[in-house]
Parts: structure tokens; C-alpha cells; sequence
């Protein structure tokens, strides 16, 4: 493992106008077995700390025979996502079944978004580590992981629950209907319906890496609005705090719309198809 | 050529952007007008209403960032 050789990119960029992030994670000048380690890892890695340090203080308050704050709070978290759950699968056994597989994928990006959020308040306190961390949805490595791991898990679902002739003879194969017309229509939507599910893994990564990236971008620009009003010393920067509670909303909706969309999927793949 | 070849940056495709803005402004008026005129007719739903009317905001929304985010392949 080298260290640290050069300075970030970023600030050696030499142009002017607000930094726009790169769509993957910028090297950092670490390596790892020759693997460059961009700042998505670095900061995953971090994210990856607190929230294993916050899952065993959870998990030690939940052995613990006397109630305490802890445990009530984790009850209290997990009451409420089963709730959206089974709300968003419209079934308790379906949602009970996917639970570990949806609400994980829940807790992580609901708390890497604050996490990323939280790394612009770094940003601010120290300058200089914002060339080792970036949120780590911001990444569309990270994002097509969790994209990719939904889809795949429903298919798997399927051929487990309808075996693989019923689960891809539907896609390909699709003499559904009364008459020629029908049936012929039915094959092409069935082609249409094996597409679909290429087109899922993009629509459910790129939603939520734009999303995030949008905001990154976004909080980029207006910081920079602000430093380039003359004579104030950077004061208008305080106008990105607005913009940052926007981001808060955003990063829950966005962990939200994943868990139904994939909620979505997963009942699919359980359904009888007709 | 080198002249021609600085100008196809980021930066200078955001006019691209705004044309791809316009249709989901127009989607999402239009989801506003409709979720409005449901709450009108039926206002005890309002929570369901809401709930639908912004998943369907953020299947509108994903049109513009899409718009957005392909300028940042054009570098």
C-alpha cells in the first residue's frame, strides 16, 4: 500500500466556475494492491465504521433485559418500516419474507444520504478532506450494486418459487390471449416484459445515483453563488442551508422510492402469472 | 478544431438542459392539477393522494435528471 503521493485533483482543476464532481469517485492517490481507492471507497469504508459501531450499540441494547432508550428507539424504527413495508407489498407474510433483503437495503441508503449530507458540514469545518470523501450514492457503482442485487434476488425468487421454465417460458414464450391477434400481442408484451427487467436495474440505479448527484451538484453551485457576491466575505453561503434541509427530504424519499419500487419487483416475482 | 473542440463541454450543453426541463415541468404541473382536483373532490383521501401524487412526482422528476445527468457524459 503506497500513501498519499499527490494532491487531489480537484483543487489542481485550474478553472473557474462551481466543481463539478466526476460521475465515479475521483482517485484519491491511494492504492491497494494496484487498485486505485477512489473517495467513494474511502468514504464507504467510514460510513461502514459508524454504521457497524451503530448497529452493535442497537444490538446490545436489544439483549439487554431491561428496557432502555436504545431498544425502544430500535423497536419504535422498526415498527414503522414494517409498516411501510407491508404497506408498499400490500401483504404482512410477503413483506416478512423479503424483510432482511429491503429493509437493510432501507437502513443503508436512508443513512448513507445523511451520511453524505453530513460530509459537506465536513467540508466546510475542513476543506481539505473533501478530496477524500464524496456520499456514497453520489457513485454509480454503488447504486448499480444495489440495483442489480434487487433484480437478481426476484428472479432468483421466481425460479425458486415458479420454477424456470414457468419464469422465463412467460417472457419468451407468452401464448396468452383467445384469438391470433391476442396471442400475438401477448408474445411481443412478454419480449417487452424480458427488456423490462434490464431497463429496472438502470431506472432503479440511475434514480437514485441522479438524484444524490443532483444534490451534490447543486449544493456545489450555490456555495459558490455565495463566495462570488463581492465585498460579503462568502456571508451568502448561508443560503445553502435551505437548499441542504431540501437534500434531507430528498434523501429520505429516495430511500423510500427504492423500497417500494423494489417492494414492487419482489411481489412480482412472487405473483401467479396468468 | 481545438476551438471547436473546447466548446463541447459541460457547461456549454445546459442549454440542452433547459429544453429537457420543459416536459417534465409541464408533467408535473399537470400531476399537481390532478392531485388538486382530486383533493377537491374527495378530501379525506388526502394522505393517499399525497402519497400517490409524489411517487408520481419522482417518476416525473427522473425525466429532468435524466436530462441533466447525460450533459455530464458529453465531456
Amino acid at each position: 500500500m503506497q500513501f498519499i503521493q499527490t494532491a487531489h485533483a480537484a483543487t489542481t482543476e485550474g478553472h473557474v466556475g462551481p466543481h463539478i464532481p466526476s460521475l465515479m469517485g475521483d482517485p484519491t492517490g491511494l492504492f491497494i494492491a494496484g487498485i486505485p481507492v477512489t473517495t467513494t471507497i474511502l468514504s464507504t469504508w467510514l460510513f461502514m465504521i459508524v454504521l457497524f459501531v451503530g448497529v452493535a450499540f442497537f444490538y446490545q441494547a436489544a439483549k439487554a433485559k431491561k428496557a432502555n432508550k436504545l431498544q425502544a428507539i430500535g423497536i419504535d424504527v422498526i415498527k414503522r418500516l414494517d409498516a411501510l413495508f407491508s404497506e408498499a407489498m400490500e401483504s404482512h407474510e410477503l413483506s416478512r419474507k423479503f424483510l432482511w433483503l429491503v429493509w437493510g437495503f432501507f437502513i443503508f441508503i436512508f443513512l448513507g444520504n445523511i451520511f453524505g449530507l453530513m460530509l459537506d458540514v465536513i467540508g466546510i469545518v475542513m476543506p481539505a478532506a473533501l478530496g477524500y470523501i464524496r456520499p456514497i450514492n453520489s457513485d454509480i457503482n454503488t447504486t448499480l450494486v444495489l440495483g442489480l442485487t434487487i433484480i437478481m434476488v426476484a428472479q432468483a425468487t421466481g425460479i425458486y418459487m415458479k420454477g424456470f421454465v414457468r419464469q422465463y417460458g412467460h417472457y419468451i414464450f407468452n401464448f396468452h390471449g383467445d384469438n391470433l391477434m391476442e396471442k400475438c400481442i401477448s408474445v411481443f408484451v412478454g419480449w417487452l416484459h424480458f427488456i423490462g427487467e434490464f431497463v429496472r436495474v438502470i431506472s432503479l440505479s440511475t434514480r437514485l445515483f441522479l438524484n444524490i448527484f443532483m444534490g451534490v451538484v447543486i449544493i456545489s453551485i450555490v456555495v459558490y453563488l455565495g463566495n462570488s457576491v463581492p465585498y460579503t466575505a462568502g456571508i451568502f453561503e448561508i443560503f445553502t442551508f435551505p437548499f441542504w434541509l431540501f437534500e434531507l427530504f430528498v434523501a429520505f424519499l429516495q430511500s423510500y422510492i427504492f423500497l417500494k419500487l423494489s417492494g414492487m419487483y419482489l411481489y412480482e416475482s412472487v405473483e401467479e402469472t396468468h | 478544431m481545438e476551438t471547436t473542440a473546447v466548446a463541447t463541454t459541460a457547461m456549454n450543453l445546459l442549454p440542452l438542459v433547459a429544453i429537457g426541463l420543459i416536459g417534465p415541468g409541464i408533467g408535473m404541473g399537470l400531476i399537481g392539477l390532478g392531485a388538486m382536483n382530486a383533493l377537491g373532490r374527495n378530501p379525506s383521501a388526502s394522505k393517499e393522494i399525497a402519497k400517490n401524487m409524489i411517487l408520481a412526482l419522482v417518476f416525473c422528476e427522473f425525466a429532468a435528471l435524466l436530462g441533466f445527468g447525460l450533459v455530464f457524459l458529453a465531456k
